[in-house]
């Protein structure tokens, strides 16, 4: 893991990785700056940063957290079908939060702590459905007599935690990688499935709108399809399990898996469940996978070997086609 | 392998559970999120004995089909020999899936035929 190069503006802690949950989530950008942002997402890019740097003093595990589910959590593809769970989650903790702290904290954050003078500006110039829960949630703790502020908090945090999950889906949609050749949800075709939530819409915005922050996107309205994942119900089909034609020497072992998995961040989320799993490294797009659990541990060291697998799922029949193949790994 | 659960008995040694697949019944002990009866699951079979050539493994080019079977308590494992590699290892081919054994004796060839009648099986969970 490497010294987070945002610096002190993404947490404290340097070296932190999803909010130290790297179980539930991963963090594939790593630095949003890499990312050319546009349109929306460059909203929510700026918004993100504001979040960061702004409640650095009074909440940076919430930001994190925030940041994750912006940025991180969204982006793993776990949680596209989980913005309700999200937006509950953020509300939870943002209603702990409130209650913790003073209530001039909670405006400060509201008002100047969440959103940079760039951060909020960026917000409020952008026409899309987050900005409303967003407004919505500083309104009901700014207008509301004194009595009820503490009542209040709780439904601040859901039209935050609403906000926040819309906010995320389109920073997925609108936003693209640098250097990748297309849409940032092409990274995603691996699934098979996901597709743009805004049907064949052309994403217009280009890199100058991005620098100058000036949306340029069609704005789309509703959200007319949410982007179906796998999950525990997904038929599974298992194609004949195959033996790598050649042994791996062990020393070579970390960078045979590199090889089929990937050099982006890796993590543990099983490809079907979107559960964590203890014995799987998954690759980043969710579509490779090594197994090596208890079976293969305890093999004895001329059987030694790990399961290289690869995952490809077709949303229409709801079905994930399993490909594994046998690495062997002798340790003698 | 995928496996449908037919029967679970807590054993002194082991949760044995007793399933159908594609080529057959058998038996073993499973590790992993125990399932009930009914349920289906993918595991990974290891023979964890060292196998003895004319012993508990044989070379028999009379049948056609792999195949899993029971003999009473015992399982009878009908495979194809799929690769040979040195210190007396191999991998058996059984329907669609793939064992890796330890042997002594003479040198399987690949291609062969093998009957198997392992002391122990074991059925490993692979969560797919």
């Amino acid at each position: 893991m490497s010294r987070d190069p945002l610096e002190e503006a993404g947490s404290l802690n340097l070296y932190g990785f999803c909010n130290n949950n790297s179980v539930n989530g991963f963090d594939i950008l790593g630095l949003a700056d890499e990312l050319s942002f546009s349109a929306y997402g460059y909203n929510v890019l700026e918004t993100y940063k504001g979040m960061g740097r702004g409640a650095a003093n009074i909440g940076r595990e919430i930001v994190s957290f925030f940041g994750d589910i912006l940025v991180g959590g969204y982006v793993s593809g776990a949680t596209l079908l989980g913005a309700d769970e999200h937006a509950t989650s953020a509300a939870q903790t943002l209603d702990q939060w409130y209650r913790g702290s003073s209530l001039t904290n909670s405006l400060d954050v509201l008002d100047t702590g969440y959103f940079s003078a760039t951060g909020w500006t960026a917000f409020k110039a952008g026409t899309a459905p987050f900005v409303a829960p967003f407004v919505a949630a500083k309104n009901m703790l700014w207008d509301a007599p004194s009595e009820a502020w503490e009542g209040r908090h709780g439904q601040a945090g859901e039209k935050m935690g609403e906000g926040l999950s819309v906010a995320a889906l389109y920073a997925l949609v609108f936003t693209k990688a640098k250097g990748a050749p297309g849409p940032w949800y092409s990274n995603f075709k691996g699934w098979g499935t996901f597709r743009n939530p805004f049907g064949d819409r052309t994403v217009k915005a280009e890199s100058n709108a991005c620098k100058s922050n000036t949306p340029t996107l069609e704005r789309p309205e509703p959200i007319p399809i949410v982007p179906r994942m796998p999950g525990t119900s997904t038929k599974v089909k298992t194609l004949p399990e195959k033996i790598a034609p050649n042994p791996v020497k062990p020393e070579n072992m970390h960078q045979a898996i590199e090889d089929f998995l990937g050099s982006n961040p890796k993590g543990n989320i099983h490809p079907r469940t979107q559960a964590p799993d203890p014995y799987r490294l998954t690759s980043a797009d969710g579509t490779r996978s090594i197994r090596y659990g208890p079976h293969e541990m305890t093999s004895s060291p001329n059987m030694h070997h790990y399961h290289q697998e690869t995952w490809s799922y077709d949303a229409v029949t709801d079905t994930i086609t399993y490909e594994n193949t046998i690495v062997r790994v002798p340790l003698q | 392998m995928h496996i449908k659960i037919q029967s679970i008995d807590t054993a002194k040694n082991g949760i044995s559970i007793t399933f159908h697949c594609a080529v057959g019944i058998g038996k073993g002990f499973f590790y992993g999120n125990l399932p009930d009866a009914g349920e289906t699951r993918v595991v990974e079979i290891k023979i964890p004995d060292r196998l003895i050539l004319g012993k508990n493994i044989r070379v028999d080019n009379g049948f056609v089909s792999s195949a899993i079977r029971l003999i009473g308590e015992s399982v009878e494992i009908k495979a194809n020999v799929l690769d040979v590699w040195d210190r007396g290892s191999a991998s058996l081919k059984i329907g669609d899936d793939v064992i890796m054994i330890e042997y002594e004796g003479n040198h399987l060839g690949k291609g062969e035929k093998v009957i198997v009648q392992p002391e122990r099986i074991e059925l490993y969970d692979a969560n797919v």
